[in-house]
């Protein structure tokens, strides 16, 4: 992650290495002029944590790759070890049920704990960003870690900590512990662990405000069209939508105004066709919005900038079918099942401890001989 | 360098400023006793004997020892008490006339001027010491001779320089006097428009037949309003003019060495800083009650909060990334 | 990310909770400084201060807001990679035998106003802005640093504490409490930098928090509600002494080198009432930036040269 420190360190920036060299062929070419786009790709949050769906799935492989051979290795070293006394019968049940985790199964584990992420922030009465950011951090952590070396378990008092702390919502460790029925030590654990994996990106930039923005907007633009007690009632319900939509892969793959605009779409796509068709859709409407602001430059200026490229404007269009996207995905997002995740969170147990899961065989074992001592002596006989 | 080595004997009677040695007149007996020096051999000679010994053509020097031709129209006052220094500098004002240069005329090549002075240096060394001055005599000539356009052109530029220089300084005096003047007047204004409020709304209130107190009050605010205008508006032209005169100008060549610098205009945000947003903050169209209901409270009134902001933070935050394309940016 | 990439040469400063060493960036040879943060002092994990100047300077890329190069963590302490200082403002002006002149306090004016409105807009609230904290790099840019005290600007319904910026550089909103202030804070802070740096001692230093109240109001007037309303519904509002503000005259008499669009910035920089103080933005398009003398070239200010 570290970079080269030039003369003039006025460009470097912190990136992971293998986004350095993308990094730099994808800089908007007049790189000093501040449009609002760019200001959003100088965060973390883009250059970071921004993916297409082909970045995620490789970046999962890689490490549902690496914890298996791990779990491989230990579990070869398991069987070795034990050659002589395993059954027929326990091989079989060990391949079956203490196998390590595919990169879909770990998937499967990591949203229901999300899930329960989120549930517990609730509880807690956390403000929305606070519970948006530990679900956020919750996620990343598990980018880059695999279920099979980090219990999930384990890290959901520590993101929703670590959230409330960078968050501004400072609790202390200790009435924290109480409130969540844990210890300072649990929670503190992982701390460390989980700040590096996020590598140190704690800035997030969630679908709230734009929300707020695009009400705010959206009044101006339709002044008078719009039924402002409507626009209350359907304000609550996108909030919620928000925070479910963090419970999926689409806060990588978009940003967040459009996931906002894409949720309010979901909500009353007529009203968003309409907004957006009138502020981005004539030339004259952008070309006015441009000329009001700011008349008070001074003329020299005024002439640089129209020497310089001038900020980026919106393609209708390609907003549009981005927001389709978007909404696509939204719809199809599936939610895991208790029993799924019970099934996932076994194999992950014993795929680690293996000899637990033979222990379990024997006792089950010994329980029906138990049950039927004389059909086990007819047998042996 | 002393005095002494320049004028050979009759030490004692050099630093006597009151006696010339040549005509051993007093100061005592003629209280106008005036020396002038001339620059071939530096001796100190009454005005009286100058007249006397020189006028009807040159003459060798008095001075036991000195052989030297001197012209009565050479003869000067000297300037400085140590002979020493008024022979150094009158060699430097010989010299200068003919290497007249300055930086600007080397394209800001620091390195190539500084040779030139340096050379400067050694010639003025030269002919103060008596070194080769034959050679260096020589050298002056054969530059004067070579350069003789551009010394003339350095000769007006140079006048032209102290003459706007002088003249600014002057404009400046002036106008710093006048606005200040300027401000007296306003606060003498002011005071004054206050009194005489103060007293027409109590003239105006026993006066007016039932008329709401406020509206009064307004109606002497008002006209204060316009009256204050006079003086305010003076000072207001002037610093446009001063805005714009070329002397503000002029003042400033001493300042920056390179003139490539003042070609690049002053942007104070050094070009970051976008000025095309894509929404306007038009607080009169929003109905956001929980935000428009915390503007009223005294105790955020006091703190400084303002919607204007509020806004302006939503509002960015919901353009900002709208036009990133990430499946395209992110490859 | 790792250790072995820096070297760790000299300890130059110690502070509560970071130590500073003096280094090396071992694959190009650079200098840089690492900040070691003492994370054993504090019990609730990880320290809230370096949480908060790791968020921050992690979005901030501007050439006058200090570079955070790297981050590494070794032996359970975080060290933070920043690019190297020698020195800072404060330091510039307390020593004596450096000389500077208006163009160069128009010059650092400036850049620390281009750094602190780059924080603004990305919607931070810097509050510890003091000449300590403005550090000089080697080609002579300012860089605005230290910010563990920063924080987003909060959503509407939050409250912010008031014991924050360092006393003397602290704006009157935040002697009198507010919990709801805004970047005008920043603002003030470096209104009265810019006094220290005319006068060359500090400006409004006072002895605790009480007596910072008294200095401030006895400097610049007492607010009253005509000025700056509902001031009066702060606590402790009546007790107050009341000092009328300067006149422009005897603003110029106090700030003899100061030209009367100076005058007019500082004032506007210090004024009473956080809604009416001028923002960064304003600050930057006055008058004083456009007259002259132009800001000196920071690559020629000399300030290093000249110590001793």
């Amino acid at each position: 992650m570290s970079r080269e420190v030039s003369k003039t360190p006025e460009s470097v920036k912190l990136e992971s290495s293998e986004d350095l060299q993308k990094e730099d062929s994808n800089k908007p070419p007049n790189y000093k002029r501040i449009s609002d786009d760019d200001l959003y790709r100088h965060s973390s949050q883009y250059r970071m944590w921004s993916f297409t769906e082909n970045n995620l799935r490789e970046r999962r492989k890689q490490t549902n790759d690496r914890a298996v051979s791990m779990i491989n290795q230990q579990l070869g070293k398991f069987m070795e070890e034990n050659k002589s006394t395993l059954t027929e019968e326990e091989t079989n049940t060990l391949n079956v049920k203490a196998s390590p985790l595919s990169m879909e199964e770990e998937l499967q584990l990591i949203n229901f704990y999300s899930k329960k992420v989120q549930v517990i922030a609730q509880h807690l009465n956390l403000p929305t960003e606070v519970i948006a950011t530990s679900i956020t951090f919750f996620r990343r952590f598990f980018l880059d870690n695999s279920v099979m070396e980090y219990d999930p378990k384990n890290l959901v008092h520590t993101t929703i900590f670590l959230a409330c702390k960078s968050e501004n919502y400072f609790i202390s460790v200790d009435s924290f512990a109480k409130k969540a029925k844990s210890t300072r030590d649990a929670i503190l654990k992982y701390e460390f662990k989980l700040v590096e994996s996020l590598k140190f990106s704690l800035l997030n930039h969630h679908p709230y405000k734009p929300l707020h923005g695009f009400f705010l907007d959206i009044q101006t633009v339709l002044h008078g069209k719009v039924d402002l007690k409507y626009m209350g009632q359907i304000y609550d319900r996108c909030k919620k939508k928000i925070t479910d939509s963090l419970l999926t892969d689409i806060v990588y793959l978009f940003t967040p105004p459009q996931i906002t605009l894409a949720i309010i779409s979901l909500e009353d796509e007529q009203l968003i066709s309409r907004y957006l068709g009138l502020k981005f859709g004539k030339e004259d409407a952008t070309e006015a919005s441009k000329g009001e602001s700011d008349t008070s430059i001074e003329n020299k200026e005024e002439d640089e900038e129209k020497e310089a490229k001038p900020s980026e404007e919106i393609e209708l269009n390609k907003l549009l079918a981005i927001l389709a996207d978007c909404k696509d995905k939204l719809e199809k997002s599936l939610s895991v099942t208790t029993d799924e995740a019970k099934r996932v969170a076994a194999k992950n147990y014993y795929c680690q401890n293996p000899s637990i899961l033979l222990q379990k065989l024997k006792r089950k074992l010994e329980a029906s001989n138990a049950e039927s001592p004389n059909k086990k002596q007819k047998v042996e006989e | 360098m002393s005095a002494q080595t320049i004028s050979g004997g009759l030490d004692e009677y050099d630093d006597n400023k009151d006696m010339c040695p040549i005509c051993k007149t007093d100061r005592y007996l003629s209280p106008d006793l005036k020396f002038l020096v001339n620059p071939e051999c530096y001796h100190k000679i009454c005005e009286n004997c100058v007249d006397r010994i020189f006028s009807l053509g040159p003459a060798q020097c008095p001075y036991k020892g000195c052989d030297k031709i001197l012209r009565k129209n050479k003869f000067k006052t000297q300037v400085f008490d140590d002979v020493a220094v008024e022979k150094e500098v009158d060699i430097r004002k010989r010299v200068f006339n003919v290497f007249n240069k300055t930086i600007a005329d080397f394209n800001g090549n620091l390195q190539d001027y500084n040779k030139y002075l340096e050379d400067i240096e050694e010639i003025v060394y030269n002919l103060d010491h008596g070194v080769d001055t034959e050679q260096t005599e020589e050298k002056l000539r054969t530059y004067e001779e070579l350069n003789k356009q551009l010394i003339l052109n350095n000769i007006e530029r140079n006048k032209k320089d102290i003459e706007n220089f002088s003249q600014s300084q002057q404009f400046e005096k002036d106008m710093k006097l006048k606005k200040k003047l300027l401000e007296k007047q306003i606060e003498e204004e002011d005071r004054f428009n206050k009194e005489w409020a103060k007293k027409e709304i109590v003239n105006r209130l026993m006066t007016s037949s039932g008329g709401d107190t406020s509206d009064v009050i307004e109606g002497v605010k008002n006209t204060v309003k316009l009256k204050k205008s006079s003086a305010r508006r003076k000072l207001e032209e002037l610093n446009r003019v001063l805005k714009n005169n070329p002397y503000f100008a002029a003042n400033n060549v001493g300042q920056n060495n390179n003139n490539r610098k003042s070609t690049i205009p002053y942007t104070p945000f050094n070009g970051d800083r976008d000025l095309n947003q894509r929404f306007e903050v038009d607080e009169t169209k929003y109905n956001d009650p929980l935000v428009q209901e915390l503007e009223k409270r005294k105790d955020y009134i006091a703190s400084g909060f303002r919607t204007d902001f509020v806004y302006e933070r939503v509002l960015t935050e919901a353009f900002m990334g709208l036009g990133c394309v990430i499946s395209e940016e992110r490859v | 990310m790792s250790e072995s990439n820096y070297s760790k040469e000299k300890k130059v400063g110690e502070g509560t909770y970071a130590v500073v060493y003096l280094g090396k960036q071992i694959s190009t040879g650079n200098e840089i400084a690492v900040k070691e943060i003492k994370t054993s002092e504090f019990k609730d994990g990880l320290d809230m201060s370096a949480i908060r100047e790791v968020k921050y300077l992690q979005e901030l890329d501007h050439p006058n807001v200090i570079n955070l190069i790297d981050i590494f963590m070794a032996y359970d302490n975080l060290n933070l990679v920043l690019e190297f200082l020698p020195t800072d403002l404060e330091v510039v002006i307390k020593d004596k035998n450096i000389l500077f002149t208006p163009a160069d306090i128009k010059s650092w004016m400036l850049m620390t106003l281009r750094g602190v409105y780059h924080v603004h807009r990305n919607f931070i609230l810097h509050r510890d802005l003091k000449p300590n904290n403005l550090l000089i790099s080697p080609e002579g840019l300012i860089k605005v640093a230290d910010f563990g005290l920063a924080r987003a600007v909060p959503g509407p319904r939050e409250m912010l504490t008031s014991n924050v910026v360092t006393r003397w550089y602290r704006a009157p909103e935040l002697l009198f409490g507010a919990k709801h202030y805004t970047y005008a804070v920043d603002v003030w802070s470096i209104g009265v930098i810019f006094a220290e740096l005319m006068l060359r001692i500090p400006y409004l230093p006072g002895q605790d928090d009480m007596n910072q109240m008294e200095v401030t109001f006895r400097a610049l007037g007492t607010p009253t509600d005509k000025d700056w309303p509902e001031v009066s519904s702060f606590a402790g509002y009546n007790k107050l002494q009341i000092y009328p503000p300067p006149s422009r005259d005897e603003l110029r008499k106090r700030f003899i080198a100061a030209t009367e669009s100076a005058l007019t910035l500082m004032e506007n920089m210090l004024m009473m009432n956080p809604q009416t103080r001028w923002d960064t933005i304003q600050c930057l398009e006055s008058e004083y930036f456009k007259e002259l003398p132009a800001p000196t070239d920071p690559a020629e200010i000399n300030i290093f040269a000249q110590k001793a």
